[in-house]
């Protein structure tokens, strides 16, 4: 869309929609794998959307369509462990706790700003509930399938995850807002260790019930009947937390507050959880690295609010020489479209090594979504979601020409759209003037308040809280 | 499969039979010598129509009425159709009382059913005033029948099918209620303010969680009921939750009112978890999902609001309908070219943009064409008052939209009756509810025809056109 608004003299085509997993060779490219190293002059060859085979001068059936990536940069897709990219609502919050709510009916397929995640390299995210709530709703890990409709976008094999949320914003919300718990975050601690035990009574209770149904059912006349216990659907959710069938991403800036979380995650057994933001992570890291926990944070991004303050461009370096599954973020439709950049930056803060910059994008988020078995490297068997640069993506002059999503090129710069909205997507009554503000909007830059959109229309004052960056 | 009994329907002869005054002799009337259009377009002439008690007792080629018969009018200037059926309204019950008028709760994650708009157990009947002005509005625009709901939010309440025309008698109007509770109306609207659900993922979650606790209250009800009755506690009961039984099994559909396909998807997965059926309201084009709306025999109740075109499409077209008469003119020949040259400045960016816009815009006109020729079944809803506007947006759809003019007729009768399973309704026959419209004119759609009469369950309305 910024194109769309800038390049008069391009053409006006339409952009490729998603059309299902393709068959392609990808030639003569740099290959960084990422998990085996940088390959040189070598083709990676995607049948039906799966990686069949990487190597040097492959023959493949002459109708098989090649990409030339002779002198580029040949990476899997970026994958963007936090983002609201393209969610109908963002915060429920009206409730401290709604894990009985999932974004994946919340997805807009019809929203262009995937055409612009695209455009920058990426092809998975984890589209998340915003931080109004102590737990929110569960998430949705999307691939970038342009085109296709809101079941189609899902990771289908990717498990289930859910937002937490610690510190200023369901205090907020919640304590300040409406005067219901937690109003500290003495309060958050409470609310889930609450929680968690509803779950655990409920998931006794109901198993108990179902147990003596069956008994029931099987001998009605010498069995008496059970009381009904009713499905419920949010405490069923935090029981599946519990047994580990659904992972924790969890928004925290505060040391004292993470290590809150790995202190109760340890009491219930709960592993294999995410920090998102963390900005005080590196404090510390090694409980994390202990704990086994991930975190996924922004390179530089702070003082937007009182708990963002002590913040350091090292963060990531410092978690990931502590040994902590570390990814960069971006939490914005605008950063999602750069993320190499924001990974070049723990490079040039933090020492670290190029590889495990791009492993910051790629491989480490995969983990953090329990999706590493499929994408995050290319590696044969794993899904064909590549993105083609023109340079080392960590160089600020490397531009990101294609982005392939199961083996189809969902994003060419040779042939980018100028106008690139789906056809369904276009309003017949818009005006020209209204469209350009919106995109000019869009475009800008950071959008504030990603991470709370919709909870501040339930502040009745909440002029002077618009103002600030809220994530 | 699902939806295959409701749409069966049994057919109560509620209404007037079952109202106070009893005594009251339904009116007989006939018409002579007029032509009728039948729901599937066809056209008979010279026809006779005699009906009494509210039903239809004859139809046939010149024959003369019966003695006892007044005869309303007759003549070949005359077209009688089967009379409209809103399939999905609000017409006649009170507003709504707005989420502020409450006040934020206690509890704003756990409101009452009231304040979240979880209300499945009214019906309509309750409050339902056949003399509200939105009720004679339909009769006036061709209406004998609308299924009305109460206003509110998620689940605002169970919708009845009523006549739009009763008697007043010396103890009040007689019951214009033709079948209560078709179903129970769905939509996409939060509780409002700072209270649970305020997003569509919400009141999804919130819907599951309702027919959950249902199931569990009828599980003990039936568990209390039955034999071993002494070992159980008894049931806590719960008007609202026992209100959604018969959806919970089946036995009635969820009438959703959605805007796009998506929200049509939502819908429809819930209907999945729950198996019910689903009658879909919407003025948006739903031929995407055809596949998905045909498997599960799915229908859609379509809104006939006329859509503007976008403002320079509307200038383009009058600038078309105005230059002829100006072409002598020299001072508007001077305003034709300084528009001209307006359009000459576009940029190509909008000249790009407009030739998508017209898609869409073409796309938005044929809405309903695209969902006939994916073989959805249409019915229509939501008449919002005005006779004028909703038969400007018939011919809108007929003109521009492609649609014939029996396919709207269809739409607008035999196909909102089959919809709501109500199929006495929406055709001129023997035996059928005397529900029919008389116009003066040969084409009912022409904007030259005029309606005389509005017959509702035998009910006579003299229509006033101006």
């Amino acid at each position: 869309m910024m194109v769309f608004l800038l390049s008069y003299g391009h053409t006006f085509a339409q952009p490729t929609t998603y059309s299902g997993p393709q068959t392609v060779l990808i030639k003569n490219g740099l290959v960084k794998t990422i998990t085996q190293g940088d390959l040189p002059n070598t083709d990676v060859y995607i049948v039906n959307g799966v990686i069949q085979e990487i190597g040097q001068n492959l023959t493949v059936p002459s109708n098989v369509s090649v990409i030339d990536a002779t002198d580029k940069v040949v990476m899997p897709g970026i994958i963007d462990a936090h983002s609201h990219l393209n969610t109908v609502s963002t915060n429920e919050a009206t409730s401290p706790v709604t894990a009985e709510i999932t974004i994946k009916e919340s997805i807009d397929p019809n929203d262009v700003a995937m055409y612009h995640a695209l455009a920058g390299g990426v092809t998975t995210i984890n589209l998340m509930h915003g931080s109004a709530n102590v737990i929110g709703a569960r998430n949705a890990t999307l691939k970038l399938r342009y085109g296709a409709d809101q079941f189609g976008l899902q990771f289908q094999e990717a498990p289930q995850t859910i937002k937490f949320a610690l510190g200023e914003n369901p205090t907020r919300v919640h304590g300040q807002g409406t005067g219901v718990q937690p109003r500290t975050r003495m309060g958050v601690e409470r609310v889930i260790r609450d929680i968690f035990d509803d779950a655990i009574e409920y998931d006794r209770k109901r198993q108990e019930y179902l147990s003596q149904k069956a008994a029931y059912e099987r001998r009605p006349n010498r069995v008496s009947p059970p009381v009904p216990v009713a499905k419920n659907l949010r405490l069923e959710v935090i029981s599946d937390i519990i047994k580990g069938n659904i992972l924790v991403h969890c928004h925290s800036y505060r040391a004292d507050e993470i290590v809150m979380l790995v202190n109760v995650f340890k009491d219930y057994g709960v592993e294999n959880y995410t920090f998102q933001h963390a900005n005080e992570a590196f404090k510390v890291a090694p409980e994390l690295a202990e704990a086994g926990a991930n975190a996924s944070v922004f390179s530089d991004w702070w003082a937007y609010k009182f708990e963002v303050y002590y913040s350091t461009a090292y963060n990531a370096a410092i978690l990931h020489e502590n040994g902590v599954n570390t990814s960069i973020n971006s939490d914005s439709n605008e950063l999602i479209r750069h993320l190499n950049h924001e990974a070049a930056k723990v490079v040039r803060y933090g020492g670290i090594s190029a590889d495990d910059a791009l492993a910051m994008i790629t491989i480490n988020p995969a983990k953090q979504l329990g999706i590493d078995e499929y994408v995050g490297s290319l590696e044969v068997g794993k899904h064909g979601d590549v993105s083609i640069w023109s340079a080392d993506p960590l160089s600020i002059y490397a531009i990101n020409e294609m982005t392939l999503v199961d083996g189809q090129v969902l994003f060419d710069r040779a042939s980018d759209a100028a106008d690139a909205r789906l056809d369904r997507a276009i309003s017949y009554d818009q005006s020209f003037e209204d469209l350009q503000a919106q995109v000019s909007e869009e475009v800008r830059g950071r959008q504030d308040d990603a991470c709370m959109e919709d909870a501040f229309i339930l502040f009745e004052s909440g002029s002077q809280m618009e103002q600030t960056h809220n994530h | 499969m699902r939806g295959a009994s409701w749409m069966i329907g049994i057919v109560l002869l509620l209404g007037t039979s079952l109202s106070v005054s009893a005594q009251t002799t339904l009116p007989s009337y006939g018409v002579k010598g007029v032509h009728i259009m039948h729901s599937d377009g066809s056209v008979s002439s010279n026809q006779t129509i005699h009906w009494a008690d509210g039903v239809i007792k004859l139809v046939s080629e010149g024959e003369s009425l019966p003695a006892s018969a007044k005869i309303l009018v007759e003549g070949d200037t005359l077209l009688v159709i089967p009379a409209f059926i809103d399939g999905f309204n609000h017409s006649g019950m009170p507003e709504a009382k707005s989420p502020s008028s409450y006040g934020n709760p206690d509890r704003p994650s756990d409101p009452t059913y009231d304040r979240a708009g979880i209300q499945p157990h009214r019906l309509a009947e309750s409050e339902f005033d056949v003399t509200h002005s939105t009720v004679e509005a339909l009769r006036s625009a061709g209406f004998g029948a609308v299924n009305s709901a109460h206003n509110g939010r998620m689940l605002p309440g169970q919708a009845s099918l009523f006549f739009t025309q009763s008697v007043e008698t010396y103890s009040g109007y007689e019951s214009p209620l033709y079948e209560s509770s078709l179903g129970y109306v769905f939509q996409f609207e939060g509780a409002g303010g700072r209270a649970y659900p305020s997003t569509d993922m919400a009141i999804m979650a919130r819907f599951k969680q309702l027919l959950y606790d249902a199931s569990a209250l009828q599980e003990h009800i039936s568990y209390f009921e039955g034999a071993g009755a002494e070992q159980i506690q008894p049931p806590q009961r719960d008007a609202v939750l026992e209100s959604l039984f018969p959806l919970l099994n089946g036995e009635k559909p969820l009438m959703a009112a959605v805007d796009s396909p998506e929200d049509a998807e939502r819908v429809l997965m819930l209907a999945e978890e729950f198996d019910f059926s689903v009658i879909l309201a919407s003025n948006a084009d739903l031929s995407p999902i055809a596949s998905k709306l045909t498997q599960t025999a799915t229908p859609v109740l379509f809104q006939f609001d006329k859509p503007d075109a976008p403002d320079w499409i509307e200038e383009e077209s009058k600038e078309e309908a105005d230059d002829p008469s100006e072409s002598s003119d020299e001072s508007s020949e001077e305003d034709s070219n300084a528009e001209q040259d307006v359009t000459d400045e576009l940029s190509e960016e909008e000249e790009a943009f407009r030739a998508r816009q017209a898609m869409a815009w073409d796309a938005k006109k044929g809405a309903l064409r695209s969902m006939l020729d994916a073989g959805i079944m249409v019915g229509a809803y939501g008449f919002d008052g005005k006779a004028a506007d909703f038969h400007e947006a018939l011919r809108f759809y007929h003109e521009e939209g492609g649609v014939s003019s029996s396919e709207l007729l269809s739409i607008l009768t035999s196909n909102s009756a089959m919809i709501l399973g109500v199929e006495r309704l929406g055709s001129i026959t023997e035996g059928s509810i005397a529900n029919m419209v008389v116009i003066h004119g040969q084409d009912w759609l022409s904007k030259d025809a005029s309606i005389l009469y509005t017959v509702s369950d035998g009910h006579v309305s003299k229509i006033d056109n101006k």
